[in-house]
C-alpha cells in the first residue's frame, strides 16, 4: 500500500475516533481481526486492506444467515482469503472492473453517493448496507445492478463452493468414486 | 479412469515449457480443441499430415476431474465460468481446456433440425447442407461418440418437465447423450471423472495424438502473420497455469511461431472472430464477428413436495419442443425445453436476490426443480445476434443487444415454465428475474410473471452456446467462409467451428459441429 493511501485510511479512522496503528483495525461487531489489515501480507492476492476492510463489512449482509453465527472473526478472515482467491482467478478485466467498484466504495464521494453510508466502513451498520444492497438491487442506473450482481457472484461463489458450507443445504457433495 | 486412453508416448506440450522464444513447423496447424478442432485433427492426422493442435485452456482429463465446482469453473470454463456479453446481461458458461466445450458440457445430443437446414438452404445459400446430404455425417458421428436416446429412467428434474408436459397435453421426448458406461453420476458439467462422457478428450484427440500430432495446451494464438494475402505463421502466447500471461510473480513475455502450409481455425464463435480481428484478416465486407448468436436462455426454478437431488443422474435427459417452432420459423422466437442440473455453487448464482430470501431458498436445495428455456435467435429480420470486439486486453467481448422479440419470448417462456411445474405439482415456483419473488400458485405466478420488467438486467439471462461470427455462405458479400469453411479471402485458411452457422441452431450445437466438422475436414483432407 502506498503511502497516500495509508494516510487516507489513517485518516477515516482518525475522522471516526478508532485508534489506527496502520496494521490493526477492528471491526464488524468490535471485534478484532488483526489479520484482515497487515498490508505487507503477501498471502493476498488481489486484495489490498482497504478492500478487504470494505468487503469484511458487505459479504456478511450478503450472506446474511448462512451460519447460525455471525460471519465473523476468524471464519469472515478465511473466507475473505477465498474471496481474494476467487477473485484472483478472473480475468485481468474481471478483475479490473471489480477493483473499481472497490476504488469508488472506498472513495468517500462514491461511499457516500453509491454507498448510501454516510459513516466510515467500519462504523456501517448492517441495515445500512443492507439498504444499499436493496437500492442498488432496484437501481434504476444499470452499472449500479452489475455491481450488485457481481459482488453477489463472487460473494456466493466463494461460499457455495466451499464444500464447508453444504451441510445446511442438505447437500452431501459429489459421489465418491472408487 | 480408462488409462489405456492416455499414452505417455503422446506429443503434449504444456506452451510455458517453451520459455524461449520457439519455431515449430507443420503441415497443419488447429486452433481450438473443441468439437471442431479436434474431429478435424483426427481426420487430418489420418491422411498423414502433421498436425499442431494449439490450446488456450490446460490439458485436464479424468484424472484431474473431481466434481468440484470451484475447480472446475476457473480451470475448464472460459473467464471462470462468469463470462458476460458487454453490457453484463447475458452470462455465458464455455469451455476453455483441451475438447473445449465438450469436455464440460450436459452430453445433449441432436442434430440440427431440418427447419433450420430449410432456413439456411432458402436465406442464405447453403443448398449442400439439405438434411439428406448432412444426415451420413451426422450418422458417422453418432456411430463414433456412441450418441443414442439415453436408455436409462430419467433423473427427477427431467421428469418433473415430462409430468408437467403431460398434465397440460404437451409432447416431451428422450434426450440422446453421447455416452459409454455411463453411471449416472449427475457431473458432467466438471468433466467426466469416468471418461465415459464421449467428447473430444477420450475420443477424436487420443486418436490424433495417437497417429503423431502435437498438442500444446496453455497456448493463446496471438496473431496469424500474412506472406503475399497467405497465412505463413501463427504466433502463439504461453499462458500461466492462471491462465493469463503474468501472475505477479513472473510473467511469460515469450512467443512460439509455428509455421505451416494450412491453418484451421476452431477458436467458437467468440473466439475464432477475435483471432482474425487481432491478425487484421482481410474483412472486405465487414462480415467478421457479426450475427455472433447465443441461445439466450430463461430459466424458472421451483420447490417440489419431494426431494429432487437435481445434482444427481444425467443433467439432460427429457426435452420438448412444443414451443420451438410456435410461431413457424421466421415469425415470434420459439424455445425449446430443457432441465439444467442443480449444483450448489452455479444454483447460488442463479437464485435472485441475497441475504435471508436468498438463504431460504438455498436450504431448499434438495428440493429444488429448475427448466430452462433455449431461445432460437437469428431467424427473424428483428434477431441480429451479437457482434464481437476486442476489449483493452485484446480479448473477445460480445456485445449482444436483446430485442423485443426475445422479450416477449422470454415473458412466454416464464409463464409456460411456470405452469409446467405448478402442473408437475410445485409448491412454489421461482422465476429467475431480479424482481420476481416465490409464487404458492399458478394464478399467483401468471399475474406476477406478467407484470415483471422484461429488460437487460433484470431479467436474468444465461447461455452456454454460441454460434456464428464467421458465417458461411455462397455469397462472399454476406459471409466470411464458404459452405465447406474455407476462408473467401484467405486461401489457406479453414473454418471449422460453431462460428460458422448463419443462425442459431434451435438445439444444444455439438452434433452438428462435430458432423459440418467432420464433412469439412474430409473435403479438406481430399483437397490439400
Amino acid at each position: 500500500m502506498n503511502n497516500s493511501r495509508r494516510q487516507f485510511l489513517i485518516r477515516i479512522f482518525a475522522a471516526a475516533g478508532i485508534a489506527a496503528t496502520g496494521r490493526m483495525f477492528w471491526v464488524a461487531n468490535e471485534e478484532f481481526i488483526p489479520e484482515l489489515f497487515i498490508d505487507d501480507d503477501q498471502s493476498w492476492m488481489e486484495l489490498d486492506p482497504e478492500d478487504r476492510l470494505v468487503l469484511a463489512m458487505i459479504t456478511p449482509v450478503v450472506l446474511d444467515g448462512v451460519l447460525t453465527e455471525a460471519l465473523s472473526g476468524q471464519r469472515l478472515l478465511a473466507y475473505l482469503k477465498d474471496f481474494d482467491y476467487s477473485l484472483s482467478l478472473l480475468t485481468e478485466f474481471q478483475i479490473k472492473e471489480f477493483k473499481e467498484l472497490l476504488s469508488l466504495l472506498k472513495s468517500l464521494i462514491g461511499r457516500i453517493v453509491v454507498g448510501g453510508i454516510w459513516t466510515t466502513w467500519n462504523k456501517a451498520s448492517p441495515s445500512t448496507i443492507e439498504s444499499m444492497l436493496k437500492s442498488w438491487r432496484s437501481s434504476y442506473l444499470d452499472v449500479i445492478k452489475i455491481a450488485y450482481s457481481g459482488l453477489k457472484e463472487i460473494s456466493y461463489g466463494t461460499w457455495y463452493g466451499n464444500p464447508d458450507n453444504w451441510q445446511r443445504l442438505g447437500y452431501d457433495g459429489p459421489p465418491v468414486i472408487r | 479412469m480408462n488409462s489405456s486412453i492416455y499414452s505417455k508416448q503422446w506429443q503434449v506440450f504444456n506452451a510455458r515449457e517453451f520459455t524461449k522464444n520457439k519455431t515449430i513447423e507443420a503441415d497443419v496447424v488447429i486452433i481450438g480443441s473443441g468439437a471442431g478442432g479436434a474431429i478435424s485433427a483426427e481426420v487430418l492426422a489420418k491422411k498423414g499430415l502433421k498436425v499442431v493442435i494449439i490450446e488456450e485452456g490446460p490439458y485436464r482429463n479424468s484424472q484431474h476431474f473431481n466434481m468440484l465446482e470451484k475447480e472446475a469453473y476457473p480451470d475448464l470454463y472460459q473467464e471462470s465460468a462468469g463470462r458476460k456479453t458487454k453490457d453484463k446481461a447475458i452470462s455465458i458458461l464455455q469451455g476453455k481446456s483441451v475438447g473445449g466445450s465438450t469436455t464440460v458440457n450436459w452430453t445433449t445430443s441432436f442434430r440440427t433440425p431440418n427447419q433450420t437446414l430449410e432456413h439456411w438452404q432458402k436465406q442464405f445459400g447453403l443448398e449442400d447442407l439439405a438434411p439428406n446430404t448432412l444426415a451420413p455425417w451426422f450418422k458417422k458421428i453418432e456411430e463414433q461418440l456412441s450418441i443414442a436416446p439415453w436408455s436409462v429412467p430419467a433423473n427427477e428434474n427431467n421428469q418433473i418437465l415430462a409430468r408437467g408436459m403431460d398434465k397440460l397435453g404437451w409432447r416431451s421426448e428422450i434426450i440422446p447423450r453421447n455416452v459409454k458406461g455411463c453411471a449416472n453420476l449427475g457431473y458432467c458439467g466438471m468433466g467426466c471423472p469416468l471418461d465415459a462422457k464421449q467428447s473430444m478428450l477420450v475420443t477424436t484427440i487420443p486418436s490424433a495424438l495417437s497417429l503423431g500430432a502435437t498438442l500444446i495446451s496453455r497456448a493463446r494464438v496471438d496473431k496469424f502473420l500474412f506472406s503475399n494475402g497467405k497465412i505463413s505463421s501463427v504466433d502463439v502466447q504461453p499462458l500461466l497455469s492462471n491462465g493469463k500471461v503474468s501472475n505477479g510473480n513472473e510473467s511469460l513475455d515469450n512467443l512460439i511461431n509455428i509455421q505451416a502450409k494450412y491453418f484451421i481455425l476452431s477458436a467458437g464463435a467468440i473466439g475464432s472472430p477475435a483471432v482474425l480481428m487481432r491478425s487484421k484478416a482481410p474483412d472486405p465486407y465487414s462480415n467478421l464477428g457479426k450475427r455472433t448468436f447465443l441461445h439466450p436462455v430463461t430459466i424458472s426454478a421451483a420447490i417440489m413436495a419431494d426431494k429432487v437431488n437435481g445434482f444427481s443422474g444425467a443433467p439432460q435427459s427429457l426435452y420438448s419442443d412444443e414451443f420451438l417452432w410456435r410461431d413457424g420459423i421466421t415469425g415470434e422466437m420459439g424455445y425449446k425445453l430443457e432441465v439444467p442440473p442443480m449444483h450448489p455453487l452455479l444454483g447460488s448464482l442463479i437464485m435472485p436476490g441475497h441475504g435471508k430470501s436468498h438463504r431460504l431458498l438455498m436450504e431448499k436445495f434438495p428440493y429444488m426443480h429448475s427448466m430452462l428455456a433455449l431461445h432460437r435467435d437469428g431467424f427473424n429480420d428483428q434477431s441480429e445476434g451479437g457482434v464481437v470486439e476486442l476489449n483493452e486486453f485484446n480479448l473477445p467481448v460480445l456485445d449482444y443487444q436483446l430485442t423485443d422479440l426475445f422479450w416477449r419470448s422470454a415473458k412466454e417462456s416464464l409463464l409456460k415454465m411456470a405452469e409446467i411445474q405448478f402442473a408437475a405439482g410445485a409448491k412454489q415456483v421461482q422465476p429467475i428475474h431480479l424482481e420476481a419473488s416465490l409464487a404458492n400458485s399458478w394464478p399467483t405466478a401468471k399475474a406476477m410473471i406478467e407484470s415483471l420488467p422484461m429488460e437487460a438486467l433484470s431479467l436474468n439471462v444465461f447461455s452456454a452456446h454460441v454460434m456464428g461470427g464467421c458465417a458461411m455462405g455462397s455469397n462472399e458479400r454476406s459471409s466470411v467462409v464458404n459452405t465447406h469453411g474455407r476462408h473467401h479471402q484467405i486461401s489457406n485458411l479453414n473454418i471449422i467451428d460453431g462460428s460458422v452457422f448463419p443462425t442459431s441452431l434451435g438445439v444444444n450445437p455439438q452434433l452438428s459441429i462435430y458432423a459440418l466438422a467432420k464433412r469439412n475436414a474430409t473435403y479438406l483432407s481430399e483437397n490439400l
